[in-house]
């Protein structure tokens, strides 16, 4: 959030001293460009292979020039309207998404809130407890999960998507905690004075100056929701299977039984287009985000 | 309007720590109250209760006649201007004053009229569609203000609401402030630990010390009249000069000095062996070419500071520095000095300007028997009471 109470108006551009070039200055600066430079390769090229590959001959596999000549863009078009229909499980992917994302997110806001200004006995203790959770591996949960979502008559449905999403994360719980713990209790007091309870001073003062963690948290659980499969191919009839499973299992070529790789490479390359371009869009809230909520030392 | 009475109002909070500690204390309809005191001394926290931001533990609060010590702070009728403003980062001024009659279902053309009529009244028609952080902090200090007067509560809680400004604009402010409250009239509540906010802007001050109040004055009361060591050396600045004096032989004896105690008339019969004495730095007297006076003090110059229409000299006297728990209070709320201090007491005297002295000489000043107050080194009572003169204070204003 913004520092409006206690940050001057216009501040002078501080003035940028210039540094002396050592040798050893030069040799940290180089050594961190390089890692800069190898994590940048290690992120970037399997998106580039995956591009490049997805340009190829539909029946070359992984095989084949690493740039394709000619470049077969039919291939895109094949991967929206050849096998199934792309867009029906893209919407798919949508809903369940946003169920689960939207509601974790405000639901972590609201937790994060109480965690970080309402005063109760215990409030650390089952924070503590809480953030615990994170630890558990999924393995343990898994079959158990899966029996009570059958019990409950959630199979087949869309249900426990929106469970997940009220249920909230307890990663970003611990985000919006760590942000609003740095919000000035003045505001609280203000808000009180000026006949807010609890409910409202969140929605009316604390949600709307929280751009940035909210940033991250779409950005965060939406990507990760946006590409899970294991749920998805438990739990999801057909008709209401994401696109991360359809595109995973689609492309067998019945007569050959083999892979369509390239086919399979530009359905994932769409796939991968919306999450992509919502960073883009949220990048410098994210980068904010990053900083003010304490992830960041 | 109304009255604020406190009942015998306590404040433990859950780690045992008693902020505020039995405070009975009645405010009159349309009173600038100030409370001032050293860091932790628990009138934050008493302003708070007023508030309605913290439970009191024990005790009860009224005002106008009716007891809120259990209702919510929305439902108190009071406004409250905060140290940072508290200002809501993400509105403009115009929403910032609208959102406490907005909650409150105030009709809009109400709305309208007292955003008008506080926007007029603290000039602020210009910054009406900016948000906080495009406002110094003068403006933003306006703008807070302005938030508790379109609400017209019937109490206004202030808690340091001058202690983010440079000390030029506090001045001004403070002028604002005081001609605020003679227009408006409504009871206010004022938290401070700057002694020159309480001296000019309180009709009363509340020096408090350890959740307790020491004394409850008139400004003039207070610096006249002491009831205490702390409040002797928390009120004035620079501080009372207080030495350790021994009464022996009909003689009060400190530092190589020695002045007949028949200067001081039958209260001289009350003091008893050992007792702090206490000058303030402006009834001291520089006696220049004329002869000396029983009571009279000469020391050399070691700091001088020209405040232009004054200057304060500063000289060390051979006796070791007062160091009663009420004056370790006192300095806990203050800045630690740069130079280690010599085992010597430092004196100061306000003299008019005009004279030239220069540090390292000697100076010859006399004292005021009457202008001189007596403390049990014990229990720092004082022991002789003073009346209280109808004269300006002199005050330094601290930065």
């Amino acid at each position: 959030m913004n520092r409006g109470a206690d940050t001057a108006v216009a501040l002078p551009a501080r003035r940028r001293r210039r540094k002396r070039w050592t040798l050893a200055r030069l040799a940290t600066d180089l050594f961190l460009y390089a890692l800069v430079l190898v994590l940048a390769v290690m992120f970037v090229a399997p998106i580039v292979w995956g591009f490049l590959g997805s340009l190829r001959e539909a029946h070359s596999g992984v095989s084949g020039d690493v740039i394709p000549n000619p470049a077969h863009w039919d291939n895109y078009r094949f991967a929206w309207s050849g096998l199934f229909p792309f867009s029906h499980y893209l919407w798919n992917t949508v809903v369940l998404t946003v169920i689960v994302t939207v509601p974790a997110v405000i639901t972590s806001a609201l937790a994060g809130y109480a965690f970080a200004r309402i005063r109760a006995r215990g409030r650390n203790t089952f924070f503590i407890f809480m953030l615990g959770t994170t630890f558990i591996p999924f393995a343990i949960i898994f079959i158990p999960f899966f029996w009570v979502v059958v019990k409950l008559g959630m199979y087949s449905t869309r249900w426990p998507w929106l469970i997940w999403g009220i249920s909230g994360s307890a990663f970003l719980i611990f985000l919006f905690r760590q942000f609003y713990s740095s919000f000035p209790t003045e505001l609280d007091d203000a808000a009180a004075i000026d006949g807010c309870g609890h409910l409202r001073t969140f929605v009316q003062i604390y949600l709307p100056n929280s751009a940035a963690p909210l940033a991250v948290g779409l950005i965060w659980l939406g990507t990760n929701w946006w590409g899970e499969y294991i749920y998805a191919s438990l739990l999801l009839p057909d008709r209401l299977a994401p696109l991360g499973v359809k595109v995973a299992n689609a492309y067998n070529d019945p007569g050959q039984q083999i892979t369509l790789v390239p086919i399979t490479l530009a359905a994932a390359m769409l796939f991968t287009l919306p999450p992509l371009l919502a960073f883009f869009l949220l990048q410098k809230k994210l980068t904010r985000g990053i900083l003010t909520t304490g992830l960041k030392g | 309007m109304a009255a604020i009475e406190l009942q015998t109002v306590v404040k433990t909070f859950p780690n045992g720590v008693r902020a505020v500690d039995g405070i009975d204390m009645t405010i009159a309809d349309g009173e600038f109250m100030v409370l001032v005191g050293p860091s932790g001394c628990g009138k934050t926290t008493l302003l708070r209760c007023i508030a309605g931001l913290e439970e009191v533990t024990d005790g009860a609060i009224l005002i106008g006649d009716r007891d809120v010590t259990d209702v919510a702070p929305k439902d108190r009728d009071i406004a409250m201007v905060f140290q940072n403003y508290a200002l809501y980062p993400h509105m403009t001024v115009r929403r910032n004053i609208a959102f406490g009659l907005k909650v409150r279902g105030t009709p809009r053309a109400e709305i309208a009229a007292r955003i008008a009529e506080a926007a007029r009244l603290l000039g602020l028609e210009e910054l009406m569609d900016r948000r906080p952080l495009a406002l110094s902090g003068g403006q933003r200090q306006r703008v807070a203000m302005g938030r508790a007067i379109a609400r017209r509560p019937r109490v206004y809680l202030m808690d340091e609401p001058l202690s983010n400004l440079d000390a030029k604009l506090r001045v001004r402010v403070r002028a604002d402030l005081a001609q605020l409250h003679a227009q408006l009239g409504v009871t206010t509540v004022y938290v401070t630990h700057d002694q020159v906010e309480a001296m000019t802007l309180g009709q009363r001050a509340a020096v408090m010390n350890a959740g307790k109040i020491q004394q409850l004055d008139t400004p003039q009361g207070l610096y006249w009249s002491p009831v205490n060591l702390f409040v002797a050396a928390f009120i004035g600045s620079p501080s009372m000069n207080l030495v350790e004096a021994e009464i022996d032989d009909g003689s009060l004896r400190f530092a190589g000095f020695s002045f007949p105690l028949a200067e001081l008339g039958p209260d001289a019969a009350r003091l008893p062996r050992r007792v702090i004495l206490g000058v303030r730095p402006e009834h001291l007297v520089e006696l220049g070419e004329s002869p000396s006076p029983p009571w009279s003090i000469e020391a050399e110059v070691t700091v001088e500071e020209n405040l232009g229409a004054e200057v304060l000299v500063f000289f060390p006297i051979d006796a070791a520095p007062v160091e009663t728990d009420d004056i370790i209070s006192v300095r806990e709320g203050e800045e630690q000095a740069l130079l280690a201090q010599d085992a010597r007491t430092l004196f100061s005297a306000r003299l008019p300007s005009g004279r030239r002295q220069h540090i390292g000489e000697r100076i010859r000043l006399g004292l005021d028997p009457e202008r001189c107050y007596f403390f049990d080194p014990v229990t720092g009572d004082s022991l002789l009471e003073r009346d209280v003169v109808d004269e300006p204070i002199p005050v330094t204003a601290q930065a």
